[in-house]
């Protein structure tokens, strides 16, 4: 899609017309949020097939609640919102927490591999592997925090607003969050550090 | 891995690491961006096509069963009170004795239904069928007779679903009420067929021709150019006589005053600019700037807002064989009438161009014009 469609004044036009059941503009919001929000999701349920089910959960349930929509809120934080609450919710219903241990030992053999990297010669795409395994080892909250952030391109009233929690918290989960990465790579790879 | 390409972190982040020491806060930018690199794993899941088209297909499916649960509580509400095997003979009991009324409370229900269902059916077949297309398309219509109605953008025609098939005076004749423009291409019958506009009615036998009749300020009537066979034209009020067109390409137009001008194919618009919106393509011959303006809205189903400047009344013609789009338009619109033209939200903006600096060179000039997308927005 465009990528003019997910700046703040469009997205802002896309929900005003949204509150007036425009199916094409329901059509542009699907387009720009469905790849992050399912990246987002599965980044919480750690299962691809259940992520891109509830990512189509949540735009039923977002068609179904367009009239009582606020145009002037963020209609990404509201989207992010929806999504993370049926993450979770899909967590708990499930007690699937058993499943998502077992996925995670599963990754953690995964991450072995990067045992291989030899220093001087970082492969690029085993660092990457190496950099997400690590932040998939952060405290829930700061894991969010930080994933948001970094990869959902959010503010951090916008991050505030999709956690419920204050900005400030926000603030102090994305620090945190450094601060624990910037000890493990200090550890494991002190070499990136160098500027 | 040099830190070329590293993204600045944002200002709140910045400010919430300020009190780190500098070597930590560097180092903290730094992974930062090595956060960038490595990025999110990508995960295995439809492609966004695949997940829209589903659903859509899913949204169907929900609003057809909501419609269907809908219909459900009467049909369920007649099953009360609900069945319980203990009342087993109370009910057989209630059967008979109500078995004895049954027929004819049967007999007046199936009565009822037939009068609703022949009259409903009746008015049903003779009530008028309007079919209108919205700005933005064009549509086929069938007619009752086998004739075809090729509707252009905002345009509505109004028919009996059925005519009287006994010869009965006016009542024999296929009407059709149109307003815009539509293109129609009548089967032979030994019915008149006839095309009614605000001004005109336009009479066929066997035909194929096109009928403009658009209402607005900068509209002059209705205007019926013939592509085979023959027409009769009249006025619906006045003493002007009929006049018949039997030359492919003529053209003739009843005007607001119920006046009728007629052209010879030598002097109207070429056929194939007439007929050009059929084959996706825009014409206009020889019509105000405003007329054109709104063609263009309308096909396109785009707003126009023209700003000061603008001589609205000023003739143009342009001719697009097909696939004509707007920004096109609008740009060779701009090149003729000295003007610019920017997006807005809903469609374009057009002004006059600033003190007419273009006019000292603007034929030799190669580029006369500022380019639209140099414009600034007016904020």
């Amino acid at each position: 899609m465009d990528r003019r469609d997910d700046t703040p004044e469009r997205l802002e036009e896309l929900c005003r017309r949204l509150t007036t059941s425009d199916r094409g503009a329901f059509e542009t919001v699907f387009r720009v949020f469905r790849d992050d929000l399912v990246r987002y999701v599965c980044s919480i349920v750690r299962r691809e097939a259940v992520a891109h089910d509830l990512v189509q959960d949540v735009f039923v349930a977002l068609w179904e609640t367009r009239r009582t929509l606020d145009p002037t809120l963020s209609l990404k934080a509201f989207v992010y919102r929806m999504a993370r609450n049926a993450a979770y919710r899909h967590l708990r219903d499930a007690r699937t927490h058993a499943e998502k241990h077992a996925m995670l030992e599963r990754e953690g053999g995964h991450g072995e591999m990067n045992g291989a990297l030899r220093d001087g010669s970082i492969d690029a795409e085993m660092l990457a592997v190496r950099i997400r395994n690590w932040i998939e080892e952060l405290p829930e909250r700061q894991r969010e925090a930080i994933v948001l952030s970094r990869y959902h391109d959010m503010s951090h009233r916008e991050i505030a607003a999709v956690m419920g929690i204050s900005a400030r918290t926000v603030n102090n989960h994305i620090v945190r969050a450094l601060g624990t990465l910037h000890d493990r790579i200090q550890a494991f790879e002190p070499a990136l550090l160098a500027l | 891995m040099s830190g070329e390409h590293e993204t600045p972190v944002p200002e709140w982040i910045r400010q919430s690491i300020g009190d780190e020491p500098l070597e930590k806060r560097r180092q903290l930018e730094r992974i930062w961006s090595l956060l960038e690199e490595s990025g999110e794993r990508e995960p295995h899941v439809p492609h966004t096509d695949a997940a829209w088209v589903e659903l859509v297909d899913r949204m169907a499916a929900r609003d057809e069963r909501m419609r269907r649960a809908n219909d459900e509580p009467v049909r369920s509400g007649e099953r009360e009170p609900a069945y319980r095997a203990g009342d087993e003979p109370a009910r057989r009991a209630r059967n008979r004795r109500t078995g004895r009324i049954r027929p004819w409370r049967g007999v007046a229900a199936v009565a009822a239904t037939m009068a609703i269902v022949f009259i409903a059916g009746t008015w049903w077949m003779f009530r008028p069928v309007t079919i209108a297309t919205p700005a933005g398309a064009q549509q086929t219509v069938h007619l009752p007779d086998g004739s075809t109605a090729e509707m252009n953008s905002e345009t509505s025609i109004r028919f009996a679903r059925r005519s009287v098939p006994i010869p009965m005076g006016a009542f024999a004749s296929r009407r059709v009420a149109l307003e815009g423009e539509a293109y129609f291409r009548v089967v032979s019958s030994s019915r008149p067929f006839i095309v009614e506009t605000a001004d005109a009615e336009v009479e066929a036998l066997g035909t194929e021709f096109n009928v403009h009749a658009r209402r607005g300020a900068a509209e002059n009537g209705t205007i019926v150019t013939l592509a085979r066979g023959s027409v009769r034209l009249a006025p619906r009020s006045g003493t002007e006589h009929p006049v018949t067109l039997s030359e492919a390409g003529g053209s003739a137009r009843v005007s607001r005053t119920a006046e009728i001008i007629c052209l010879e194919p030598a002097h109207a618009a070429p056929l194939d600019h007439v007929l050009a919106w059929r084959r996706s393509g825009f014409a206009v011959v020889n019509r105000p700037l405003e007329a054109v303006l709104n063609e263009v809205e309308r096909r396109y189903a785009i707003e126009i807002t023209p700003r000061g400047g603008l001589d609205l009344t000023d003739s143009m013609s342009a001719f697009y064989l097909r696939g004509a789009a707007p920004e096109q338009i609008l740009r060779d619109v701009c090149l003729v009438q000295a003007c610019t033209y920017r997006e807005t939200s809903r469609g374009f903006a057009l002004a006059a161009l600033a003190a007419r600096d273009t006019t000292n060179g603007s034929p030799t000039n190669g580029s006369p014009l500022i380019p639209p997308d140099r414009m600034s927005p007016p904020e």
